[in-house]
């Protein structure tokens, strides 16, 4: 049932994220855009695995934050009705999670196990993307990407690789990798700068790291998505004038 | 507490959904499902308004050789409670009109979420529009999650 509506919670708290994505090149931009070459930048800057807490007294104060929570976790602005009776709800949470947390933590040596397995996958999951995106740009623009003699260079690389999720006893954690992306021309001027994120789907802690290869398979995915997604942005994409 | 905490969290979760649909009804692009009797929902006729839609009118003279790009994935579903993963099933470039039967049957008692988007020439080169959600253009939607149109293949 929990599982059920955090999916449905984080479902509906993803669609109203509101997207700071930029408007595409303009096209007089794009008509100077005749050789580009696509370039790799440096390894993420952040790397981010939330983890269920680890051993019984951690348990305390995590098992009291997950049930007080509970009825929080379908997110945002309740009217004023909604948010008296939940606050009347929540301190009960807090009692019975707090009794409940330590009997349910799991053993620090399991944890880490897990969370150091997870995190070898969030550090090779961006690995290749440069390559991902100039076989995205032969495949829809042939014509214009180019090993050499260019005139604009289209950087791209990871910002940021999460696996994140709240403070519970075993989190319900979804994956993200967000890539930068930089079209420059060879002096060195910016034409388009952008920050462009893949998240999947949510699941909690204990049943991605029982399936590492699954999240090493949600990365590989997201790649070919955020390839496709960025040669669409930078070369193709018309917006509706106005927009 | 598990049943107060359940139906307090769907009649949230229902809210935002509501909220989130609502936010996006005013744009004019309305992709639809139709003909979804029993015996045809595993090759579903899907239809979307043709390109441009109103809000490119102005580029309209600009605009040539316009088809369109069909994907559909299999997504979680609500109703079974099950989280299947995001696959898509099944892509057509080159649609030259704004409708189209699946060809491929579909899995049975699944749910799928599905997106079009134009490919035209602007001014003799290659564009797209951004992918279809259940209400607009949306090219900032999260792929391929709430927001795009969805349909089932179950019975009951």
């Amino acid at each position: 049932m929990r599982t059920f509506f955090g999916i449905l919670a984080a479902t509906a708290i993803q669609a109203c994220a509101v997207s700071s994505l930029p408007p595409p090149p303009a096209e007089d931009v794009r008509s100077q855009l005749r050789r580009v070459r696509i370039s790799g930048l440096p390894a993420p800057a952040e790397i981010v695995l939330d983890a269920p807490v680890k051993g019984w007294l951690a348990g305390i104060p995590a098992g009291a934050c997950d049930f007080a929570t509970a009825f929080w976790e379908v997110g945002a602005d309740p009217t004023a009705d909604q948010a008296a009776l939940l606050s009347l709800l929540a301190p009960v949470g807090l009692v019975v999670g707090a009794v409940y947390g330590p009997f349910a933590a799991r053993p620090t040596e399991a944890v880490e196990r897990e969370e150091r397995s997870l995190r070898e996958v969030l550090v090779r999951a961006s690995s290749g993307f440069a390559a991902r995106v100039e076989g995205q740009g032969r495949k829809a623009c042939p014509s214009i990407i180019v090993r050499e003699g260019e005139e604009a260079i289209l950087h791209v690389g990871p910002a940021a690789v999460r696996l994140t999720g709240p403070y519970w006893l075993d989190p319900f954690v979804r994956p993200s990798l967000r890539m930068k992306v930089r079209l420059t021309r060879t002096d060195g001027q910016i034409l388009y700068e952008a920050e462009i994120t893949h998240t999947g789907s949510p699941r909690h802690f204990t049943r991605w790291a029982s399936s590492p290869e699954e999240l090493a398979e949600y990365f590989q995915l997201a790649l070919d998505d955020l390839a496709e997604r960025i040669v669409d942005e930078v070369f193709l994409t018309v917006l509706a004038p106005g927009k | 507490m598990g049943t107060v905490r359940g139906t307090l969290g769907a009649w949230l979760a229902t809210l935002l959904l509501a909220a989130s649909l609502a936010g996006c009804s005013s744009v004019g692009f309305v992709p639809r499902a139709k003909d979804m009797s029993p015996q045809s929902r595993q090759t579903p006729t899907l239809s979307w308004n043709p390109f441009p839609t109103p809000e490119y009118e102005s580029l309209r003279n600009r605009i040539t050789d316009v088809s369109y790009e069909l994907r559909i994935w299999t997504t979680y579903s609500p109703a079974r409670r099950e989280l299947a993963r995001l696959t898509l099933v099944y892509t057509r470039l080159g649609l030259p009109g704004h409708v189209h039967e699946v060809e491929d049957p579909l899995r049975v008692e699944a749910d799928f979420v599905w997106a079009v988007r134009a490919r035209f020439k602007l001014d003799g080169e290659w564009r797209v529009s951004p992918w279809s959600t259940a209400a607009a253009w949306d090219r900032t939607a999260k792929l391929p999650e709430l927001g795009y149109a969805r349909f089932c293949t179950r019975l009951h």
